[in-house]
């Protein structure tokens, strides 16, 4: 967080949500769930990203979601054939979720008893980014036909993250998309920032993907 | 919007100074500062504001003043010290290298509120 350059440190206008984040976080410790926000604009792929990792993670781990949609409740009955416990948030109006919402949540014995919890934001590129959950990892997702200058349009959400996930890779050959372009970007603005290319078809990178996560998830259990 | 968020916050934390400072206080004005490297717009801040201030007593005729802050970093390669933005595709014009440290711009601060003795 930012720190006054004063004497005297200058109250945050969200610190009630921050202070809400660190609790959040420190449940999450104490049961040992490593927590990931998936944050994106509407249709990037979050649902299926997050079905497709969970088909794997699934075999070594336990594993919970948390649903985040301004209205029904369609991503969830989807993510629950996976197997997973899903975990519904209406957010209403509300264009993001909030620290409080997933505090809500806490003491659900299936969040507490997993090792990985995964929480689809409501799709937005703009407010997600000022509110952190108490999340382990941001990760980002701009799928390739939303235009390669997403990052200098949006710079707040793609420097404040861990992992950008450029999604739809299978589709590179039909859209004028510069990859390179997007990661240098992406790169520029944040400089501890991890890509992958992905795609939930065949193509793409998403091995690679899934062994960044397996291995954060197994360095974060062993501490 | 999450403007509408903030705006609530502002009024919030003003409301519990204004009660601190008891008697019949009015509140004329709330000062906050607002980094350009936030997703703050102060056109909705202010709208929310407007249409908030009312459901808080003593705030009726209060004004918010949105000072804001341009960002100014420190480039990643050769430790010049620039204003990264959108014309730039947030890089330094000197060296090409994109942001280290942020100096400024990520503000989202109360600073002071201002009233005077009502009746
Ligand atoms: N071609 C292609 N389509 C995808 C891919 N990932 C998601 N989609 C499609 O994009 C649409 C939106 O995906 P969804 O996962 O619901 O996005 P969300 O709104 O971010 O959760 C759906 O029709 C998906 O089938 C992909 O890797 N390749
Ligand atoms: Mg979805
Ligand atoms: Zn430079």
């Amino acid at each position: 967080m930012h720190e006054s350059s004063d004497e005297h440190i200058l109250e945050h206008l969200l610190a009630d949500n921050n202070e809400l984040a660190q609790h959040n976080r420190e449940h999450f410790d104490k049961s040992g769930t490593f927590s990931i926000n998936f944050m994106s604009a509407p249709g990037a792929g979050k649902t299926s990203l997050i079905e497709k990792s969970l088909a794997s993670l699934l075999k070594s781990y336990r594993c919970s979601v948390i649903e985040g949609d301004m209205v029904g409740d369609l991503d969830a009955t989807r993510l629950r054939k996976s197997g997973a416990d899903v975990f519904q948030i209406a957010t209403g109006r509300a264009c993001h979720l909030d620290a409080k919402m997933v505090a809500r949540l806490l003491h659900e014995d299936k969040i507490e008893e997993s090792d990985c919890l995964l929480i689809e934001n409501v799709g937005n590129l703009v407010c997600p980014a000022e509110f952190p959950l108490g999340e382990h990892k941001r990760i980002v997702l701009l799928s390739i036909t939303e235009g390669d200058d997403k990052p200098l349009k949006y710079p707040v959400i793609f420097r404040n993250c861990d992992v950008v996930l450029f999604t739809k890779c299978d589709l590179l050959p039909y859209v004028n998309f510069d990859l390179a372009a997007a990661k240098k970007y992406v790169e520029d603005l944040n400089p501890k920032v991890k890509t992958f290319s992905v795609s939930i078809k065949e193509s793409g990178d998403f091995a690679s993907w899934m062994q960044w996560l397996e291995n954060e998830l197994k360095d974060y259990k062993k501490a | 919007m999450h403007e509408a968020t903030i705006a609530q916050s502002i009024l919030d934390l003003a409301a519990s100074k204004l009660e601190q400072i008891g008697g019949y206080n009015i509140a004329l004005k709330i000062c906050v500062k607002i980094g350009q490297f936030r997703n703050v717009d102060n056109h909705s801040l202010d709208f929310a504001f407007e249409s908030l201030k009312s459901m808080y007593a003593g705030f009726e005729s209060c004004r918010l003043e949105a000072q804001s802050v341009k960002a100014e970093a420190w480039c990643r390669e050769g430790n010049h010290r620039y204003n990264p933005c959108f014309e730039n595709a947030f890089c330094c014009e000197r060296c090409g290298s994109g942001i280290g440290k942020i100096i400024c711009g990520e503000e989202l601060e109360f600073v002071d509120l201002i009233t005077e003795a009502g009746n």
